[in-house]
């Protein structure tokens, strides 16, 4: 009797659990393409598969190979205080090999065949990369399958991905650290992730294996495929190495937002203090997401060529820089010959505000126009080997849908990668990269039709890197505050922010 | 104007061209017509699966030639938005005019225009590489620039020929010029022997720099640069026609110099292709007619040892023999020091051996009996495989992560087809040869091939950096023979 219901207990705990996250139908396709097969070349796959991985699928049919992408949502900010360096260290780990792939497997099996292993640890992802002959791409998804499970734990294997993490080139962002601390206002940015102290080589076993688990888990993973082939192929080619995995629902993955939030601080812009800076900058956080990404390099394009107003001093510019990462981007402008006594903000505030009111600028609106085409050739560019696309496609937004049963698989490639686009114009889709050559009264219409667009969709997607509230502004203890700070921040209406609060 | 490939050659038309030709320093062959080249398809060589085979997934290249002589092959992918052009130079083909040294200047002088036209194209890269019997240059951007980068391209052929800008990048070589460690010297020298050229020819040697007047830098150029011998490959997503203002540019500032008459030899294979000495080795290394040791000077490595380094030309004139060449020398290689050159008709082979000065002979002893080793025994197929697979997936792997440039895949076909309709399907080829080998085969070839002390003939070595004490050793063996 008890034989039998042991027996009974361990078979319910076998028992499939019911996918919360079902696996996309050929019908979804369809219906998604209204009857016809998905177009492969412009479409992707992004799915959540029943224990909880998301996998997105691409087609690039230049060369016969193609990209793995296994970016996991950590990074080290999410470094324990009392263990600088854990994640980075773990991410090495994870290259020692588990119950079914021995130590350095993952990268030997790359390599015997030509291939390329990489990893990259950032702030906020980690991510192990791998570009590999299109034939060998089973071995490869094979290795991703395998990667976080069970992983080999050992005094000897944890003190060789020590001496792997210790090897590492240090990181020297462009902007000091302390900055984008109090831009992300995120204490875990403070240090580059890439300490290993004493700490950690003190580490036992079973906390190495715990950490491993808490940190590293499929259900916050997402792999990304590009190849050859189009991408119901390649997605049913991925799907049976975690068919074994049991049915678990996909963490929250929490949207890269300053402090967590988009919110908009109503007596910013915060002033940080720091050593030697000398308050001419506002420095904002740019949610990390592609199409945020994308838009913020638009609006730094634009600030970069943006011609003075009437009423400002003659010797006042702007430059605008754009630093990227996938997870934790930041926009810094800096303001020259702006008045002392009321500090840069109100110069910086009021060049912002024509941007956000470009519609009635026609000259503006073309200028934004102009840098979307110019940002969205630059990323089509930039993306057109594999590798490099499935890297950015790691950093690709969840869909809010994903794990409901009747989500949709196929996403735009457009949509996906977060290219700027505006509506369409009829005769004129939203992803046309070169702005138009103006040639009669028409053309002339249709571009400032374009160019108004343009300009309405950039302050769509990006509201909050158009006020100066929601930057800091980086200050020397020594030097007082600008007493004017947001003076000439453009009124917002009330349900502005209320309408981005919902915003992923 | 270009024209279109067509069915006949008109002769007469040749002997009209040639007194403008040969006046105007160019050539006017508007109304000649290429024989048209049918390419090897899928209907020749079974259906070719890129994915497995791993070959790049191009349709066959429209092919013209231009009024200045040069041939075009032109490759398109629909939706790429990058472009790539690649001049090919031979240097092969005036071998004994053309010394590694002019070619050097030359070939800085281009780049120092070249660069400077680019600067001021987004994203425009410039790069130089140099294979068997030529070098080539390519220039990359996107496509939507591919009118200006050809323009610069076109420009740069028409006017880096400049004397002064010559004597400007003799200078520059000159001042960059470091003598070349022992490896290097003897790589260019145990080519020279096998391919009875000059020294002179494959290593440009300080003494050479300084000699070259401006008659010599001219003559360097014009030869090097002559369109009527080089070959222009393109990838883009637009097809010629649709670029038909750049093909016009390039066919018409790009003039060839008043060296040399005629068009050129008819397609990019002949082009190309390095011709076979007229009197090939007969010797072994040791052996029933043993090789005498070519000596160069040249300077330790920083460990203080000399180099030997020890060679052959392989027949490769069939898609078996260059795929079992490659596959041997990719086993070697996992234990020696072993390089391999395609070049069509033939390759070189040279294995690298240090030359320890207590015994100087241990490591080419050890070598040879490696080398004789593995001609005798057949390797395992899992082994044989494995290093295909590494070979055929690096190549792949290479072109993507290199920002995905047919030209320079179309470029290596060149140097694996025997004539130009087998460039097309010979990566392709070679794959599919490569994947179903037989290690029997595999030893079969390296015992007839790849046995310095036995096999066929064909073996020369070539030492470098030899103190006098270690040349007073190697002299008890064999005879050595300054180069």
């Amino acid at each position: 009797m008890l034989r039998a219901l042991l027996t009974l207990a361990i078979a319910s705990l076998l028992r499939p659990v019911p996918p919360s996250n079902p696996p996309p139908t050929e019908d979804a396709l369809v219906r998604e393409s209204g009857g016809a097969p998905v177009e492969a070349s412009s479409d992707m796959l992004d799915v959540v598969l029943p224990c909880g991985v998301r996998v997105i699928t691409a087609r690039d049919a230049s060369l016969p190979v193609a990209a793995v992408v296994l970016a996991v949502e950590v990074g080290t900010r999410d470094d324990p205080d009392k263990l600088p360096g854990l994640i980075h260290a773990l991410a090495y780990h994870l290259q020692q090999g588990t119950r079914e792939l021995g130590p350095g497997e993952a990268i030997a099996t790359a390599h015997d065949v030509g291939g390329l292993a990489a990893m990259a640890v950032g702030a906020g992802q980690v991510r192990f990369e791998s570009l590999i002959p299109a034939s060998q791409l089973d071995a490869q998804l094979r290795v991703e399958a395998q990667r976080l499970r069970a992983p080999n734990v050992n005094r000897a294997l944890w003190l060789k991905s020590l001496s792997y993490a210790r090897s590492d080139d240090r990181e020297r962002p462009l902007i000091p650290r302390e900055l984008i601390v109090a831009a992300w206002r995120d204490a875990g940015l403070g240090h580059d992730g890439r300490a290993v102290d004493k700490a950690l080589g003190d580490l036992l076993d079973q906390s190495v294996e715990a950490q491993l688990a808490k940190l590293f888990d499929y259900r916050a993973a997402t792999l990304v495929v590009v190849g050859p082939e189009d991408p119901q192929k390649l997605l049913d080619r991925v799907t049976p190495y975690f068919a074994d995995l049991p049915a678990r629902p996909r963490k929250t993955i929490a949207p890269a937002l300053p402090g967590g939030s988009n919110s908009i601080p109503a007596d910013g812009p915060m002033p940080a203090p720091l050593a030697k800076q000398k308050a001419d900058s506002l420095v904002w956080a740019v949610p990390g997401e592609p199409r945020a990404r994308a838009w913020a390099q638009v609006l730094c394009g634009t600030i970069n060529r943006q011609l003075a107003g009437p009423d400002e001093p003659a010797k006042a510019r702007l430059r605008c820089t754009y630093s990227d990462d996938p997870r934790r981007p930041l926009l810094v402008v800096r303001a020259l010959g702006f008045d002392a006594a009321e500090g840069p903000e109100p110069l910086i505030a009021r060049r912002l505000d024509r941007i956000a009111h470009a519609e009635g600028e026609p000259e503006l609106a073309a200028l934004i126009e102009n840098q979307r085409a110019r940002i969205f050739a630059d990323l089509e560019f930039d993306l057109r080997a594999p590798l490099e696309l499935a890297s950015y496609l790691a950093g690709a937004t969840e869909r809010r849908d994903a794990s409901q049963p009747d989500a949709l698989p196929t996403r735009s490639r457009a949509e996906l990668l977060g290219l700027p686009i505006r509506e369409e114009v009829p005769g004129l889709p939203a992803t046309h990269p070169v702005p138009l050559d103006i040639d009669s009264a028409e053309a002339l219409a249709e571009a400032g039709e374009l160019a108004r667009l343009a300009a309405v969709a950039l302050v769509e997607a990006v509201p909050r890197l158009l006020d100066t509230r929601a930057a800091v502004l980086p200050i020397d203890p020594e030097l007082p505050v600008p007493a004017k700070l947001h003076g000439g921040a453009p009124d917002r209406p009330a349900e502005a922010n209320a309408a981005e609060a919902v915003q992923p | 104007m270009t024209r279109p490939t067509g069915p006949t050659i008109r002769p007469w038309l040749v002997a009209l061209a040639l007194a403008p030709a040969w006046l105007g320093g160019g050539c006017n062959c508007k109304d000649q017509t290429l024989a048209p080249i049918v390419f090897d398809d899928d209907g020749q060589t079974g259906p070719i699966d890129p994915s497995r085979v791993l070959a790049p997934p191009w349709q066959a290249p429209s092919v013209m030639q231009l009024d200045n002589g040069a041939l075009v092959h032109w490759l398109v992918e629909p939706g790429d938005p990058a472009f790539h052009l690649r001049v090919l130079m031979p240097t092969s083909v005036h071998a004994d005019k053309l010394g590694a040294a002019g070619t050097s200047a030359a070939l800085h002088a281009l780049e120092l225009r070249l660069s400077a036209r680019l600067r001021r194209i987004e994203d425009a890269q410039y790069d130089l590489h140099s294979r068997a019997g030529r070098v080539e240059f390519a220039v990359h951007g996107r496509d939507r620039d591919a009118l200006a980068l050809i323009s610069a391209v076109a420009d740069t052929l028409a006017d880096a020929g400049d004397p002064k800008l010559l004597a400007l990048a003799q200078g520059k070589v000159l001042a960059k010029h470091r003598e070349a460690d022992a490896s290097a010297l003897a790589a260019a020298g145990l080519i020279s022997v096998l391919l009875d050229h000059r020294l002179s020819h494959e290593y440009a040697s300080k003494p050479d720099l300084v000699e070259l007047n401006r008659a010599r830098l001219e003559r360097s150029w014009t030869l090097l640069s002559d369109p009527r011998h080089c070959v222009v490959v393109v990838h883009s997503s637009r097809t010629a026609e649709e670029l038909g203002e750049g093909v016009e540019l390039l066919g018409s500032r790009w003039k060839a110099g008043v060296l040399g008459l005629g068009s050129g030899k008819p397609t990019a294979t002949q082009r190309l292709h390095v011709d076979s000495p007229k009197k090939p080795a007969e010797t072994w290394i040791f052996g029933e007619t043993p090789a005498p040791l070519h000596v160069l000077s040249g300077t330790p490595d920083r460990r203080n040892r000399a180099v030997i380094m020890f060679g052959r030309l392989l027949p490769t004139e069939s898609v078996e023999a260059r795929t079992l060449a490659r596959i041997s020398q990719r086993l070697l290689q996992e234990e020696l020091d072993v390089r391999l050159i395609v070049a069509g008709p033939i390759s070189v082979l040279a294995v690298r051996v240090y030359v320890p000065a207590g015994e100087p002979w241990a490591e080419v002893d050890a070598a040879i009996e490696r080398m004789q080793a593995m001609a005798t025994t057949a390797q395992p197929l899992p082994r044989v495989r494995q290093a295909a697979d590494l070979w055929l997936g690096a190549r792949m792997v290479d072109a993507s992560v290199s920002g995905e440039d047919w030209t320079a895949l179309w470029s290596e076909s060149i140097d694996l087809a025997q004539e130009d309709r087998e460039i097309f399907a010979a990566l392709a080829r070679e794959a599919q040869t490569m994947l179903e080998l037989d290690p029997e085969q595999v030893k079969a070839f390296q015992a007839k091939w790849l046995d310095p002390r036995g096999g066929e003939p064909g073996w020369v070595w070539v030492a470098s950096g030899l103190t006098a004490d270690v040349q007073a050793k190697l002299a008890l063996r064999v005879e050595l023979l300054e180069l």
